[in-house]
């Protein structure tokens, strides 16, 4: 009698303890969705000091820009080259140099040699450092790490630390995005182009063909998604079709995807502009959120005509400006 | 006091054996439930691949039957879209036509709504966990079909109704059974796939609904795809991955599953007041006994953690058996749904929360009923009949 008591003691008390125990691990697991991984194998360490932004920070500016109206003690965000500079990263301390990418072009050369030191006023330059939390710097290196090299393309948020003179800025990062190679130097204009048409009026003329340098202008629309996530591509609209919101009446929820319009118009006043490698595949860089550009943003963009097929025109994009 | 415990729940056997079957009844139905949602779940999930990408008709995203894609766009495809997985020199492009069909055995004479796939055989490739299992796979023009395993539960027939050399009539036309194929967890399983060619000449359209192509991811991502589609507005296209297509399906079924379990939510409510009940007048009658206890020098805390436990005993031993019934009529048990059908996945998380909830029906149906019984004094419920 005792052992069978005992035999029961044991079985009751696993019994109300393993069922208790899986119970409670069991309700997320039931309501939990099977997740796929999404985020890209990256075979490079990452960056220290846990400041890798998993997303292209939304109203970076040029560092130049950001630079001349930010105080001491703000936070900034902005945009960056790492210039071809052999004394762009500091030695064993998490540290670089970037330049605004108007200055970018003098120590980012075509054929990637790397200079000596990058004689860029320092206006333009900001040293870049990522700290710890009592404010010295990470001893590891930032160079190869998170995809960082020379001449890379990176969005860095901060605090502004040092600023004025001769002497660049100096920024405590807290965050900061690594684009890659990233867009051509120079690939946004400060000014206008002079010799633009509007896009509606240069396929109306049924003239382009592969190869034409051309400088277009339109409003950045043709779809409920515009943009492709991830590569330099959008599509683009001309003048001659307005888009939905214009229309007091029109209740589209994506007025930038002109279902108020037929395909064939659209078809007949849009362009895919592209940002390409010199295999003519699209760059793998974002660039909703790059100067603000948006659906609906009016750009004027020089390039090449890189294909017209049966009402589609592509064009390789060269520069763009995009109207304040 | 577990000494106590198991020897009370032995004094009144039929009690006993009502409280067990009782309380797996309801943990059945919570095991049910969310055997029913993760098998849902699952099975959508599982359909989608993260490596396929869907190319179909702008404005379609939601209704791929209602796509209509040009059929030179594949070849379009093949050429310019880099990073498309091959092997042995065959690219993984699957243009294919979905279309929703009465569907009829002999042995029925009301049909039901069955997805039929128009297929080529490189729909072997983009869809890696299908294969064929029985007989080969359709020729053209021989309006031949392979039918999924699961095809019988769309159908409402057995399946030795659909063995190889039977014959299933698709919109009043009779097509030959030449195979049967496995997509184990995917709704796949409860479709049938007929030969490309073949269906679009039975359904009398020169269109496919979309193109489905395998990518290499160290090569490709669903970011060039949905470039290709941005450059070649002409075609009208939209790129969507396949893990995304079924998503976007999951949705829809959501207010299903929510129904499922707000269903099992009331019925174990349900079973807890009955519990409640139970134990009230289980220990009510009992309320001498408890008095006698408490005067003898136990606790009442004591004496409430003995009669939760009764009951969490009985209600442990309903769950077991609960969960021995779920994990073998259950499990696997094909459901019809538009789309085809899927199986009740009971697996680990489902059973821990039928236990789960057999824990919560054993401890919250007596220990109300408990404190109230100790909430007399000792000398009224010493005096109790």
């Amino acid at each position: 009698m005792n052992r069978s008591v005992t035999l029961a003691r044991i079985a009751s008390y696993s019994l109300v303890v393993v069922a208790g125990l899986v119970g409670l691990a069991s309700p997320q697991a039931v309501f939990a969705q099977t997740s796929r991984a999404s985020e890209p194998k990256s075979k490079a360490p990452a960056l220290p000091g846990g400041v890798a932004l998993a997303a292209m920070p939304e109203e970076a500016a040029e560092l130049g820009a950001a630079l001349a109206t930010a105080k001491v003690g703000e936070t900034v965000t902005f945009r960056a080259r790492v210039p071809f500079a052999k004394d762009a990263f500091s030695g064993d301390h998490a540290a670089m140099t970037v330049l605004d990418d108007t200055a970018a072009a003098a120590c980012c050369p075509r054929d990637a040699t790397l200079m000596d030191t990058c004689g860029v006023a320092g206006s333009m330059k900001a040293l870049v450092e990522v700290a710890d939390k009592s404010g010295h710097r990470l001893h590891a290196k930032l160079d190869g790490r998170g995809g960082l090299t020379h001449g890379t393309e990176v969005f860095v948020v901060g605090t502004l630390t040092s600023l004025g003179g001769d002497s660049p800025a100096v920024v405590r990062a807290t965050g900061i995005y690594v684009s890659g190679p990233g867009l051509p130097v120079g690939f946004f204009s400060a000014a206008a182009p002079k010799d633009a048409t509007d896009l509606s009026a240069s396929k109306a003329a049924g003239t382009l063909k592969k190869g034409d340098r051309v400088t277009v202008s339109g409003v950045i629309g043709g779809s409920k998604d515009p943009f492709v996530s991830g590569r330099a591509l959008f599509t683009l609209i001309g003048a001659a079709l307005k888009p939905c919101n214009a229309n007091p009446d029109d209740a589209c929820k994506y007025p930038w995807d002109y279902c108020c319009e037929t395909k064939a118009d659209i078809l007949a006043n849009s362009a895919t502009i592209r940002v390409s490698d010199e295999k003519g595949n699209p760059l793998r860089a974002h660039l909703k959120g790059r100067r603000g550009i948006q659906e609906l943003s009016p750009v004027t963009i020089t390039g090449t005509v890189a294909s017209v097929e049966k009402g589609s025109l592509v064009i390789d994009a060269t520069s763009m400006y995009v109207k304040p | 006091m577990l000494d106590y415990a198991i020897r009370n729940l032995g004094r009144s056997p039929t009690r006993l054996v009502l409280s067990v079957l009782g309380s797996a009844l309801v943990v059945l139905l919570v095991i049910a439930a969310a055997g029913f949602v993760r098998g849902m779940s699952a099975s959508l999930d599982v359909s989608g691949s993260a490596d396929n990408v869907i190319i179909l008709a702008a404005g379609s995203e939601e209704s791929i039957e209602r796509s209509e894609v040009e059929s030179s766009v594949p070849g379009v495809l093949e050429a310019a879209l880099p990073g498309i997985r091959t092997r042995s020199g065959v690219a993984y492009v699957a243009p294919q036509i979905h279309v929703m069909l009465p569907a009829r055995t002999p042995s029925r004479s009301e049909p039901r709504q069955v997805m039929i796939r128009g297929v080529t055989p490189t729909s072997f490739l983009v869809h890696a966990g299908a294969r064929i299992t029985d007989g080969r796979a359709p020729t053209s023009g021989a309006d031949e079909i392979v039918v999924g395993r699961a095809a019988g539960v769309t159908l409402g027939v057995s399946n030795t109704e659909l063995e190889p050399g039977k014959s299933v009539e698709i919109d009043g036309r009779p097509w030959t059974i030449v195979g049967r194929f496995a997509a184990p967890g995917t709704v796949l399983e409860g479709e049938i796939w007929a030969d490309l060619a073949d269906l679009k000449s039975a359904t009398r359209r020169d269109t496919v609904s979309c193109v489905i192509v395998t990518l290499e991811p160290d090569e490709a991502e669903f970011a060039d795809a949905d470039a290709f589609t941005k450059m070649r507005p002409d075609l009208e296209l939209v790129a969507m991955t396949e893990a995304d297509y079924y998503s976007a399906l999951a949705g829809f079924f959501r207010p299903i599953r929510i129904v499922a379990w707000v269903t099992a939510g009331l019925i174990g409510l349900g079973g807890l007041f009955g519990g409640l009940n139970t134990m009230y007048a289980a220990f009510a009658s009992r309320v001498r006994e408890l008095g006698t206890l408490q005067s003898l020098g136990f606790r009442r805390s004591s004496i409430v953690f003995s009669l939760v436990l009764e009951a969490l005993l009985a209600c442990s031993a309903g769950s077991l058996v609960a969960a021995a019934v779920g994990l073998f009529a259950l499990d696997g048990l094909a459901v019809r749904f538009s789309m085809g059908s899927f199986g009740l996945l009971v697996d680990g998380p489902v059973i821990g929360a039928g236990l789960f909830a057999g824990l919560l029906l054993g401890f919250f149906g007596s220990l109300p009923p408990a404190l109230r019984c100790l909430s007399l004094p000792i000398p009224v419920a010493l005096k109790s009949i």
